[in-house]
């Protein structure tokens, strides 16, 4: 069975996307732990990845084929996990562009770099209103929310949905962060988000603090 | 192999301005000539047609010796590193970088003081040059003022053996005595000296003395140089608007005549030795005196130097990389991106300018690594844009379709390394990575490129009986001659 996760992780090592799929269900017919493929195989595997991401040695395209054939791994492997066995531990993050504000290639980037370090990520997509990124996030548990704007007109969507958020008590349930080209430190800090990034890597960064996983 | 494949030089120079340029040329050698320091040098143009007048010691030279020399066989010019996989093949398509040399001055690493240079400062340049990716041929960078006058040459070259395997671009040999003394310190390392002309490990740099001067030690060490098949560099430097004329294009015919005699003599001298046509056209600033090097002129003339060299036969030397200012930053930025921008794309067979600020003077080990940066960028520019069935990618757009991302592609990884320039300096991260990141300067991080660089253990280190026989050559030199 080490094997297995050996191979496992070394699919994702490899961006092997075209051929995990089938040998994590062979991992499954000759009875491999569902969890062990997931935990020691293929999120070993990205962290490795994201390891030499961080130290300059990888570059996005790879770190987002790794995080594609992770993700097919998992979903394969998944299902199969006990459900009275041992939790997952996993980090759930909703992800949104808010609403009147139809671009999200700032958000996919972060949603692809949350996915390679080790966060679940929905992505709940473009133009979503407030009350159902709320309600999401309610439904998957989500530790951390995050949403974006491009553009000042649509940057005080993201004050409703802290405000909404506040009144309905859900803001010491789960951490509220915001980005996007217009949105500064100081715009993050007087609509009272959890906090802001400049960039996908900065996300990153933010997310494992707030979650309370070392940077 | 080293070097920047070249996929498409960009031309100065007309093929009708190239002809008028030679013209120009080859009639000022009839007409003016120029002076021969060389007894030797003046033999060899007597014997060979040439008029010459033994009190001004000016030969004048006939155009049909020039277009002979010219038109004989091509001589290949490899310049072989002590690494082989550091050499530099002068093929004409591609660019080689080399750093500058011979400074005084060096800018120290802890302390920031502009003082004199010594035998360490050398030694540290050579162990920051073996870390550029971009640096094909070392030119020992500054010159031990901590050692006598007698020697410091001498030094020089073992102090740059002992700290880089790459092919090391020597400028001196102020008489034949002195070159026959720095060929036998390379044979030593080489293996002897049939070795050293099957793989000359370093080459030599003779200036001439604008306008139209040959001096004499300088042309008898070419020929000593040339002798033991050491490539020999004829460096032309006319000053536009001072030593030579204000127009570039009348500059770029004296600097013509000049190395032309020099090849004339040289191949006179030795028919199969390896030539090269340096070049440094750097006006005189009208305002302060100095030697604009770090000028768009300066990168020009280097380009259009180069498209003279190739019609010749020979390649190309030039200045590039130059900063006129004394400290990095913006103004070395701008000056040494504008050169060096114009001479790579021209095509240049060997570039020389790294690392040194204030024309050449004074040492800086972090713009070693800031010129290096730029180097990259300018390669980037150079590669161009390939178009294929494969770079079109219409497949591939296909499959990704609208509204979907390209980043997961197998083709984004696989031609990302060769489609993008990866920075190794320049920061693009946003504002507040940066900023938590200390506000590092380009300079800062370039310092700690240094520092990496210092501590890595220097490849192919000479053996201790070598650096023994070196040593012993520059005794000799030290004593009172019998």
């Amino acid at each position: 069975m080490a094997d297995y996760v050996a191979r496992l992780k070394q699919a994702v090592i490899d961006y092997d996307m075209e051929g995990v799929e089938k040998l994590a269900r062979e991992a499954l017919d000759q009875g491999l732990d569902p969890l062990d493929g997931i935990e020691k195989g293929l999120a070993a595997g990205i962290r490795e990845v994201g390891q030499r991401f961080g130290a300059g040695d990888l570059f996005l395209p790879e770190l987002v084929m790794a995080a594609e054939t992770m993700r097919t791994g998992v979903a394969v492997l998944e299902p199969h996990v006990k459900k009275d066995g041992r939790a997952r531990v996993v980090h759930r993050v909703v992800l949104a562009t808010v609403q009147d504000d139809i671009h999200e290639i700032g958000k996919n980037l972060v949603a692809t770099m949350l996915t390679a370090n080790g966060f679940e990520v929905v992505d709940l997509g473009v133009n979503q209103p407030g009350d159902s990124i709320l309600q999401k996030a309610q439904e998957v548990g989500a530790e951390l929310v995050g949403v974006s704007a491009l553009m000042t007109t649509s940057m005080p969507r993201m004050k409703e949905l802290l405000s909404s958020a506040e009144s309905k008590g859900d803001r010491s349930r789960r951490k509220y962060i915001v980005g996007g080209a217009p949105v500064t430190d100081q715009y993050a800090k007087e609509i009272r988000a959890d906090g802001t990034a400049g960039d996908a890597s900065g996300a990153v960064v933010l997310a494992r603090n707030l979650v309370g996983e070392r940077a | 192999m080293t070097g920047i494949p070249i996929r498409r030089p960009y031309p100065v120079l007309t093929k009708e301005d190239i002809r008028q340029i030679h013209e120009a040329a080859a009639a000022g050698l009839e007409r003016v000539g120029v002076q021969v320091g060389s007894a030797e040098g003046r033999r060899l143009l007597r014997e060979a047609g040439a008029t010459v007048d033994e009190t001004t010691e000016v030969a004048k030279i006939p155009r049909a010796l020039v277009d002979e020399i010219v038109k004989a066989r091509k001589v290949r010019v490899v310049l072989r590193g002590r690494d082989a996989s550091q050499d530099a093949d002068l093929d004409f398509n591609h660019v080689h970088l080399c750093n500058d040399g011979t400074g005084p001055l060096t800018l120290d690493f802890e302390s920031g003081e502009r003082r004199l240079s010594t035998s360490e400062d050398l030694a540290q340049s050579a162990r920051v040059s073996n870390a550029l990716e971009n640096l094909h041929v070392f030119w020992p960078m500054v010159t031990a003022q901590d050692v006598p006058p007698s020697v410091r040459d001498y030094v020089d070259l073992k102090v740059s053996l002992m700290n880089t395997p790459k092919h090391i671009l020597y400028a001196s040999g102020a008489s034949g005595d002195q070159a026959r003394r720095l060929v036998r310190m390379a044979a030593a390392v080489a293996g002897g000296e049939k070795a050293l002309r099957r793989r000359p490990i370093i080459s030599s740099v003779q200036t001439t003395i604008a306008p139209l001067q040959h001096d004499g030690g300088m042309m008898d060490a070419a020929f000593a140089f040339g002798a033991a098949g050491v490539p020999a560099a004829i460096f032309t430097m006319p000053t536009p608007g001072a030593s030579g004329p204000v127009t570039l294009a009348g500059s770029v015919a004296v600097a013509a005549m000049e190395f032309l005699a020099a090849m004339v003599e040289c191949r006179l001298a030795n028919p199969r030795s390896p030539l090269i046509w340096g070049c440094g056209l750097a006006p005189l600033d009208m305002r302060t005196t100095t030697r604009a090097s770090g000028s768009p002129e300066h990168g020009l003339t280097g380009a259009a130097v180069t498209q003279m060299a190739h019609f010749y036969g020979v390649p190309s030397l030039v200045g590039g990389f130059d900063a006129t200012t004394s400290v990095p930053g913006t103004q070395a930025a701008i000056e040494k991106f504008s050169q060096g921008l114009s001479v790579v794309l021209g095509g240049a067979d060997l570039i020389v300018g790294l690392g040194l600020l204030e024309d050449a003077k004074t040492l800086s080990l972090e713009q070693l690594f800031i010129d290096d940066e730029m180097v990259r960028m300018i390669r980037r520019i150079a590669d161009g844009i390939v178009v294929n069935e494969e770079t079109l990618a219409l497949d591939v757009i296909e499959k990704v379709g609208i509204g979907k991302t390209f980043l997961g592609q197998r083709h984004t990884m696989q031609h990302l390394r060769e489609e993008q320039f990866i920075p190794r300096l320049i920061d693009r991260r946003s504002y507040d990575l940066w900023a938590r990141d200390g506000r590092r300067s380009l300079e800062d991080r370039a310092r700690e490129k240094v520092k990496e660089a210092l501590a890595a253990p220097v490849p192919f280190p000479l053996e201790p009986d070598v650096v023994g026989r070196l040593d012993a050559i520059i005794q000799e030199a030290a004593a009172p001659a019998a």
